[in-house]
Order: structure tokens, then C-alpha cells, then sequence
């Protein structure tokens, strides 16, 4: 709902990653950043130092909420998931993100020729 | 919804700050040992694996700290701690905290206090439905504004003003109400039918009088008030409907009103029982006499200026002295009154709050520049700027909501205060109590003097001008800054400080001039005392007359009674109305009728209150006194009317009627009549003979000049109700008993009321006057209070600081007498400048004070000199305590302090 500056674009950028990786299914921090890791062939590698806070950001603006969970191997963690609030969010920076890139592509080809 | 996840995560970080600081360990501890079992994976050895992960993730606490900033715990976390901090730094400089509190408090107190008072009186709107709507009638000649208006201006206005108002009167009528055990005195409240229905306000039991209920000679008809309900008759729910005794007759009860209701309260005299004007044969006819309190509501659509332009209208036809017909907003007239005089007050509770602010103030900077040193050394240890002006503006903060804290108590002892002086003039005061807005107010006003206190001494503080530890330990004179501040606190308090007290002593003095001035009649010893005939039992002039002429009569033979004298209203009490009338052989133009006091009293009156004769005879042995004499047996026999009311009527003038009426002809013979009598159809006879002069009485106020007035005897005009003055021996309430004794003796039904004192009634009419005086006196002297504190604190504080520069003038051959020069002078000097200037100030706005004060003589010389020369004294006197301190300094002391 609070509209993003440009000064926002990298933190931008982290948060759009790990609200796209939870609209799959709800996932805890370390899934997050294996996810984003895995997907990305590790070519984006997320800190810990700017998940962590990323994720009580997120959760503090309302797009997600988190509970505990249990893991696969029977481990307590905490598990993050969209809220109906985030997931509009998230379809709302993706077209901002895609209108961006394109942006981005179409001065980059032209400085290119 | 998305806002109810973000509060709801928001409280939980905010307000479970353990919990959340468990959850960020667990969540870190989970991904390490992911990360861990990753690495085994990848085939590391425990250890290794280990000391890998934790090396990726890097430094946990870090993140936590990231996260706290975000989740925004740090500044409530600081805040605490802050607020912790500064209360031990508070408790280790209790004389400090104390007097910083101390100051604040009673200047929020006084200020927050006289708020209410005027918000209160002045601003809540009057308990009825959209009272808006209700406005109030009166004439108006010049200034003067007559609210009592006679039943025929109620008749023509009811006329008039049909389209556009809804009228309600009252007129107060006490009556002796009759209940199980006793007959007491209510006030009785006469109104119209449509009255109390125009006020909008349902009654709790019954029905309110229909306007069908109100004719002429029609049953007697009342509604009670939930007073008189619940205190005479237990609160008895079976009384709607039926009946009680009222002035010996009995009288229905169609209604009870809910509790608080009081009309005409609260800007008169609250009513306490309502009865109709019809029943009471009221004469809409009469041009004289009992008059009523006229409002209105407005007809929907309608505003003020279509009712005063109807008003205006209706003045053009009608020829009444007492000027034109206006309307103005319901409790307009009282209001504007009390408001003049609260704003003066307010601003007299100002200027202490102002002299508070600079102390707190002066206290704080000073505090700072005692601690610089040490604030110098936390900064060269680390901490930030911004850190240490939080640190103050915490102590600052807590010293503020303390000084407001305090003010609360100090505003509602101050209401209390106000209200135990109890004055009759400022209508609404028992209602005044410190509620929210009283408390919004005082924070507020707290705040605004925490902030200027936080930016004054935390100017020294700001980065780039901050205290270096080198610049400031060495430094001989310091603070000039500091020295300029205490400067202007000496001018600024002594200049305030002299405002309030000669306001004070201008009032005080007032007040003097006041109790010293002769009414022109003796007061002391006079017991006081009303009777009301009801017009059911005594329906003619011949039968009241002849009732008062027994009760003249017997009240005189009461052993211990000296002298009794009847009259209709008790001079110099500020009750009844003016006569319009005319001299014979004389008669002004219509509507320029002159005006003046007109009292029916018995022969004894003059002698009673030993007010002396001029000329002639006074009314004793007067033709009337005779009749009534005569009619005695009649009363007793019950055949009331027996006697002839024919013949010469006579008066007696005082001197200041014929001053102002018959400078150039002799008075005694004139003859007088009223205005009613000069009617096409009357043939005059209700003519008066001036057959004497008296000196002249206050019959008005005391406090005003002797008006012009007419005596007649009361078998002339036997009002309904009579005042009994009875001259005692000894102390005037202790024959209250024997004087109720004969009422009941010659009619078991009349209750007796108003017993006092007469010097207790005029006294209280200086109530006002003693209301002002008294808090302006309170508001001097919390101002001279803080004044000498303050300036005795800065003049200390600047000896302190200045120790060392006297100890080497004196090691270089000042003598003490020097420094003590030096240092007083100074204070001396800006204490004269702010005494010039608060005489400057009395000398442009004392006369305002007149508002305040019946038997004001304007601004005195003398007076205002006298404070002067004590504020100017008191100011050098703070000075020079802490001055002999610095002279006494012993050079080798002081130097080997560094």
C-alpha cells in the first residue's frame, strides 16, 4: 500500500525475491535463501544479515505472517506465508519490476548499438 | 486484511520485546545448524563444519541489532532507560528537582485553575435543548440594561414576537410550602404556560403545565423541582397528580423535573418550584410592580436580528423610560459580566505561570552549566551529542510531567479555594471542577514550558558549539550566556512580579474605601427579615395594609428590639426596580419620564435606621399609619378593608431628588405621581405631597452614589411583600426566634425568610470585590514567592560561577564592600528597569481592574509607589544574600579550588 521510492529499489529488489518465493508455499528463513539460491543457480546469494530483517519488515508492513512449524527432519522453525495483503503486493511489484527490466533492456540496447 | 496483520505483528515486537528477541535466537540458531548439516554434508568435520557456517552467517548480533532498529524497540528501550537515568540524576539533586517542580506547578496550577473557571462560566453552553436558540429580552437605555421587565411589556412582546419566539418568563415568588412536618420556604418561580415546554426539557415524572392550565383565577397548578421532590417529600412518586399546600391553599402537582434543572439557573437564581402566572393573578396590564425575566425560543428559521428588528419596532411605538426593547443570546448579559472580569484574572494567572516558566527555565540552563564539565567528559568517553541531548531532554521531561502532575493538585486546591469564597456575582461556580480539558491543559501548557526549558539549556549542547573537556575547566568568568539569561530572569520577574502585587494592592485598597464608606444609614444591629402575603388570602391593599400595620406593631414590642420599620426592598442590597413618575404642573414628554427610587415604607423607617431629617416632617403619624391603626380590630375580626384609603398621600424626598429633580423651587409641597396614574382614563389619584427631605441613603448599592428616591408610606402601595428591619440591642440573629414567633402569631401559614444580618447582606454584596481581591492577592504572592526564589537562585548560581573571579579581585585589592557593590548593583540595576517597566504597564492597564471592583478610585499614586519601592527592596534583598557570600570569599580558598 506504501509506495516505494527509488531509494527502495535494492532493498526493493530482496523483498520482491522472497515474496515471490513465498507465494509458491510458505517456507522458513533458511528455505528462503536456499530457494532463492537454487533457483537463481547461485548466481544471487542472499545474506542472512539482510534476509532476517527483511522478513520482520515484511511481516511488520502486513504482507506476511509467520507461525511455527515443524521441518521434514522434526526440527521447530519458523514458517512465513503471504497474506491476501502481500500476494497483491506482490503481483503489484512484479509489474513494476517487469516494466523496469523492460525499461532497463530497452536504454541498455540502445547505449549497446 | 492487511492492517490487522501489521498491527497485530507491530504490538507483538513492540510490546513482547522479550519474546521477540527469543524468537530471532531461535530462528539463527536454526539456520546455523542447517547451514551445519550442509556442510557435513559436504563431507567437513564437525568442527570445521561448524566454524564454517557460523563464519558465513557472520556476526549474529549484528543482525539482531539491524532488526531491533527496524522493528523500532530502540528508542522505547532508550526512552526507558533514559527516564531511569534521569531520575537518579533527579533524586541526587533533590533541592533541584524540588524547587523546578515546585515553580512549574504553581504557575500551571493558578493558570489551569482560573481555565476552567472561565471555560466553566463563561463557555459551556446552559443546560436546555439547543440553548443556542434561547435568548433573553431586555431594555436598554445607554449602558445601562434592565432585565426585569413589568407583565404589560410581556403582554405587548407576547403580541409582537408571536412569529418568532416562543416566550418564557420567571418571575421569582418565594412561597411557604406545606409539607408533612412543617411549612418551609421554597423559591417559587412564576412562569407562563408555555415556558417551561420552550426550555426543551422533558420532566422525569407528571407532565409539564399545559398552556390550558394557565388563565386567570384558574387552580393552582405546580411542577417540582427533584430537590424539593426528594427533600420534603421523600421522593414520593404518588405526589404527581395530586396535591400539597402552598401558601395555605392547595395547589396541584402536575410534575416533577429531572434532577439539575433549575431554571432560571444557572445565570439567576436557580428556581426550585414552578407555578403558573394565570392562577397567581398576574395583572398583564401592569405597567408596574412585580416585573418578570423574559426569554424566547426561536421559531425554526428565525434568527436574532428579525427579533430585534421586531423589537425595534415595538420601542418606536411604546413610551417606557427604561429604554428600548433588545434581545441578546440567553446569559449573554451575566456572562459578559463575569468574562471581563475572569479574563483579567487569567491574565493575572498568566503572568505567575510566565514567572514560573523563567524559573524552571533559569533552573535548567543553570543545571547545564553546572554540569558542563561533566558532560564534557562523557563526550570525550563517547557518547554522541545526540545521546547526551537526549539524556537532558529526559531529565527535562520528567521534570515536566512532575511540574504538571503537581499542577493538577495545586488547580483543584485553587477551585476549591475559589469556591469556598463563594461569590454571588460569577453565576455557575459549584460546577467548576478540573476535568479533562482542565487536564489537557495544564500537559499542554507543562509541555510548552519543558520545551523552551529544553531548548535554552540544551543550546549549549548542540554539536560543533558542544563542550570540549579543555575549553571549559580552565575558563575564569563562564556562561555569559548563562549571565544574560539571569539578567533578564531579575527584569522579567521584577516587572511581573510588580504588576500583580499593585493589581492586588489597587483592589485592597478598594476594598478599603469601600467598607469605609457611609451608607447614610446605620446597618449594625439590624435584623432583616421578608414576609409574603399570598393574594389568595389577601387579595386587597386595605387588607396587607392593615396586616403590616399589626406586624409594625408587635415586631417593635419585642423586648430587645429597639426599633422595627418596614420597607419594600432593604437599602443598599441592589434589589428593585426604579419608578418612572412626574411632578405636578410639570409633565415631561412621553418617553422622557424621569426615573427614580420609589419604596413604600412605615414611619419608623428614618428613625429605625437613623437616617436624619432635612426638612419637614418625616412620615410618622402619617395619615395612612392612622387608618391602618384604626384597622386593627378589623384583622383580627377578618373583615380586612374596612378602613378608608382617601386623603392626601404624602412623601418624603431625599436630598439627592431634590437636587437632581427641584433645584429651583420648594420641594416641600411639590406634588408627585406615577407614571400608570396620567392614563386619559384615571383621574389622578395616586398623587403624593412632598411634605419632608431626608439625607441621602444608598438605597441601591454602597458602593454607588445615593440615587434619588422617593418614600411613601406603605398603606399607600401595601406590596405583597414587606422587609421587617428591626434595630436590636445586641446581636440581630438572636431574635430571629421571637420575630418568627409573631409572624406565626398573627398567620400560623406565612413562613418568615431572609433572616440576617443587614451588615452580613451588604457585605456580601462586597463579595465580588473580595473574590477578585483575594486571588489577585493569592496570584501576588506566589508571584513574590517565585520571584525571590528565582532571582536568589540566579544570583547564587552566578556567585558560584563567578567565585574565582572574585577571589582574584579581592587577592588584587578589591575590598569586600566592592564586590558586594558589584554584584548587588547589578541585580539592582535590572531590577529597577523591570520596576519602571511594571509601572509603565499599571500605569496603562490598571484602570482595567475597575471591572473588577465596586468602590474602585482608579489607579493610586501612593499605592502603586509603595509596592514599587517593596518589589524593588525584595529584589535587591534576594540579590544580596547570596552576594555577601561571594564578598566573603577568601582568595586563597577559591583559587586553590581548580
Amino acid at each position: 500500500m506504501s509506495p516505494r521510492t527509488s531509494r527502495d529499489a535494492l532493498r526493493g529488489s530482496l523483498d520482491l525475491l522472497v515474496l515471490n518465493t513465498l507465494s509458491l508455499e510458505s517456507m522458513h528463513g533458511w528455505g528462503i535463501s536456499q530457494h532463492i539460491q537454487r533457483i537463481s543457480e547461485g548466481s544471487l546469494e542472499v545474506n542472512q544479515g539482510s534476509l532476517y530483517p527483511a522478513l520482520q519488515r515484511l511481516e511488520k508492513e502486513g504482507l506476511i505472517r509467520s507461525e511455527w512449524g515443524i521441518t521434514d527432519n522434526s526440527r521447530r522453525a519458523r514458517y512465513y506465508e503471504l497474506t491476501s495483503g502481500g500476494r497483491r503486493a506482490l503481483r503489484h511489484e512484479l509489474d513494476d519490476w517487469q516494466r523496469f527490466a523492460a525499461g532497463l533492456e530497452a536504454v541498455l540496447r540502445e547505449s549497446a548499438t | 486484511v492487511k492492517w490487522v496483520h501489521a498491527v497485530r505483528a507491530r504490538i507483538g515486537l513492540l510490546l513482547r520485546p522479550r519474546a521477540a528477541e527469543a524468537r530471532i535466537d531461535e530462528e539463527f540458531r536454526f539456520h546455523v545448524d542447517m547451514m551445519v548439516s550442509e556442510n557435513l554434508r559436504a563431507g567437513m568435520a564437525p568442527a570445521e563444519a561448524r566454524r564454517q557456517a557460523l563464519l558465513a552467517f557472520g556476526g549474529a548480533d549484528r543482525h539482531k541489532e539491524r532488526m531491533r532498529d527496524e522493528r523500532g524497540a530502540r528508542w522505547l528501550g532508550d526512552l526507558i532507560s533514559d527516564s531511569g537515568y534521569a531520575l537518579r540524576t533527579l533524586r541526587r539533586a533533590p533541592g533541584f528537582a524540588a524547587a523546578a517542580v515546585v515553580t512549574l506547578a504553581i504557575g500551571l496550577g493558578v493558570t489551569t485553575a482560573i481555565g476552567s473557571v472561565l471555560h466553566t462560566v463563561v463557555l459551556a453552553p446552559a443546560p436546555y435543548a439547543e440553548p443556542d436558540h434561547v435568548v433573553q429580552i431586555a431594555r436598554e437605555r445607554g449602558e445601562r440594561r434592565t432585565l426585569v421587565l413589568p407583565p404589560a411589556d410581556v403582554a405587548r412582546l407576547r403580541e409582537a414576537t408571536s412569529e418568532f419566539l416562543t416566550l418564557g418568563v420567571a418571575r421569582f415568588n418565594d412561597v411557604a410550602l406545606g409539607t408533612a412536618e412543617s411549612t418551609v420556604r421554597v423559591r417559587g418561580t412564576v412562569v407562563t404556560g408555555s415556558t417551561l415546554s420552550m426550555l426543551g426539557v422533558p420532566p422525569l415524572l407528571g407532565r409539564l403545565p399545559a398552556a390550558a392550565d394557565d388563565v386567570p383565577g384558574g387552580a393552582c397548578v405546580a411542577v417540582l423541582s427533584f430537590a424539593v421532590w426528594s427533600e420534603h417529600f421523600a421522593a414520593d412518586p404518588a405526589l404527581v397528580g395530586g396535591s400539597v399546600r402552598l401558601n395555605g391553599m392547595p395547589c396541584t402537582v402536575t410534575g416533577v423535573m429531572p434532577e439539575g434543572f433549575a431554571y432560571p439557573a444557572p445565570y439567576f437564581a436557580p428556581g426550585e418550584l414552578w407555578l403558573l402566572a394565570g392562577p397567581e393573578n398576574t395583572d398583564w396590564s401592569a405597567e408596574a410592580g412585580p416585573g418578570f425575566l423574559v426569554f424566547g425560543r426561536l421559531a425554526g428559521g428565525r434568527d436574532l436580528a428579525e427579533v430585534r428588528a421586531a423589537l425595534g419596532v415595538l420601542s418606536a411605538r411604546d413610551e417606557s423610560t427604561a429604554g428600548r426593547l433588545t434581545a441578546m443570546r440567553w446569559a449573554a448579559p451575566s456572562r459578559e459580566a463575569s468574562r471581563e472580569r475572569l479574563l483579567i484574572l487569567l491574565a493575572a494567572a498568566a503572568l505567575v505561570l510566565v514567572i514560573g516558566y523563567v524559573n524552571f527555565v533559569m533552573l535548567q540552563l543553570a543545571r547545564t552549566v553546572d554540569r558542563r564539565e561533566e558532560l564534557a567528559t562523557r563526550r570525550a568517553l563517547g557518547a554522541t551529542p545526540g545521546r547526551l541531548i537526549r539524556l537532558m531532554l529526559a531529565e527535562t521531561g520528567v521534570l515536566t510531567i512532575a511540574g504538571a502532575l503537581g499542577g493538577l493538585v495545586v488547580a483543584k486546591w485553587s477551585v476549591d479555594l475559589i469556591i469556598a469564597l463563594r461569590s454571588f456575582m460569577i453565576p455557575r461556580m459549584e460546577e467548576v471542577a478540573i476535568g479533562g480539558g482542565a487536564t489537557a491543559m495544564c500537559f499542554g501548557l507543562a509541555a510548552l514550558g519543558g520545551a523552551v526549558a529544553a531548548a535554552v539549556s540544551g543550546v549549549g549542547l548542540v554539536p560543533g558549539r558542544g563542550p570540549g573537556v579543555a575549553r571549559f575547566s580552565r575558563s575564569v568568568t563562564r556562561g555569559r550566556g548563562g549571565r544574560h539569561f539571569g539578567r533578564g530572569l531579575v527584569l522579567v520577574e521584577t516587572t511581573l512580579t510588580l504588576i500583580l502585587l499593585a493589581g492586588a494592592a489597587l483592589l485592597a485598597q478598594s476594598y478599603r474605601n469601600l467598607s469605609a464608606l457611609d451608607p447614610g444609614f446605620r446597618s449594625t444591629g439590624v435584623l432583616h427579615a421578608r414576609v409574603a402575603l399570598p393574594q389568595t388570602r389577601y387579595p386587597d391593599d386595605a387588607s396587607r395594609a392593615a396586616f403590616y400595620a399589626v406586624l409594625e406593631d408587635r415586631v417593635a414590642s419585642v423586648p430587645g428590639i429597639r426599633d422595627a420599620a418596614l420597607t419594600w426592598v432593604a437599602p443598599g442590597v441592589g434589589a428593585g426596580a426604579e419608578q418612572s413618575f412626574a411632578i405636578a404642573g410639570r409633565e415631561p414628554a412621553p418617553g422622557m419620564w424621569p426615573t427614580t427610587v420609589w419604596r413604600p415604607v412605615s414611619g419608623g423607617y428614618f428613625r429605625a435606621l437613623d437616617v436624619p431629617l432635612v426638612r419637614g416632617r418625616s412620615l410618622e403619624g402619617h395619615r395612612g399609619a392612622a387608618a391602618a391603626a384604626a384597622n386593627r380590630g378589623a384583622l383580627d375580626s377578618g373583615s380586612a378593608g374596612a378602613a378608608a384609603m382617601g386623603g392626601p398621600r404624602e412623601a418624603v424626598v431625599n436630598r439627592a431628588f431634590v437636587r437632581r429633580y427641584l433645584q429651583d423651587t420648594e420641594p416641600l409641597g411639590q406634588r408627585l405621581h406615577l407614571v400608570p396614574s396620567v392614563r386619559a382614563d384615571a383621574a389622578e389619584p395616586e398623587a403624593w405631597t412632598i411634605v419632608g427631605v431626608v439625607e441621602d441613603v444608598r438605597e441601591e448599592y454602597v458602593y454607588r452614589e445615593p440615587p434619588p428616591a422617593v418614600y411613601v408610606h406603605y398603606s399607600d402601595q401595601p406590596r405583597p411583600s414587606m422587609v421587617v428591619l428591626a434595630r436590636t440591642a445586641g446581636s440581630p440573629l438572636a431574635l430571629s426566634q421571637p420575630l418568627r414567633e409573631v409572624v406565626a402569631g398573627l398567620d400560623p401559614d406565612l413562613p418568615v425568610f431572609g433572616i440576617r444580618d443587614l451588615d452580613y447582606i451588604l457585605r456580601s454584596e462586597y463579595d465580588l470585590n473580595r473574590l477578585g481581591m483575594a486571588l489577585l492577592a493569592l496570584f501576588a504572592g506566589a508571584a513574590l514567592v517565585l520571584a525571590i526564589a528565582g532571582i536568589y537562585g540566579v544570583v547564587s548560581h552566578q556567585v558560584a560561577q563567578r567565585l574565582r573571579e572574585m577571589g582574584i579581585r579581592i587577592a588584587l585589592g578589591a575590598k569586600p564592600a566592592d564586590v558586594l557593590r558589584l554584584i548587588v548593583g547589578e541585580s539592582g540595576r535590572f531590577a529597577a528597569i523591570g520596576v519602571v517597566g511594571g509601572l509603565m504597564v499599571v500605569g496603562t492597564v490598571g484602570h482595567l481592574l475597575g471591572a473588577l471592583t465596586p468602590g474602585w478610585t482608579g489607579v493610586s499614586r501612593g499605592v502603586v509607589a509603595a509596592v514599587a519601592i517593596a518589589v524593588a527592596t525584595v529584589a535587591v534583598g534576594a540579590a544580596y544574600l547570596p552576594a555577601r557570600r561571594a564578598a566573603s570569599a577568601d582568595p586563597l580558598e577559591t583559587l586553590r579550588q581548580e
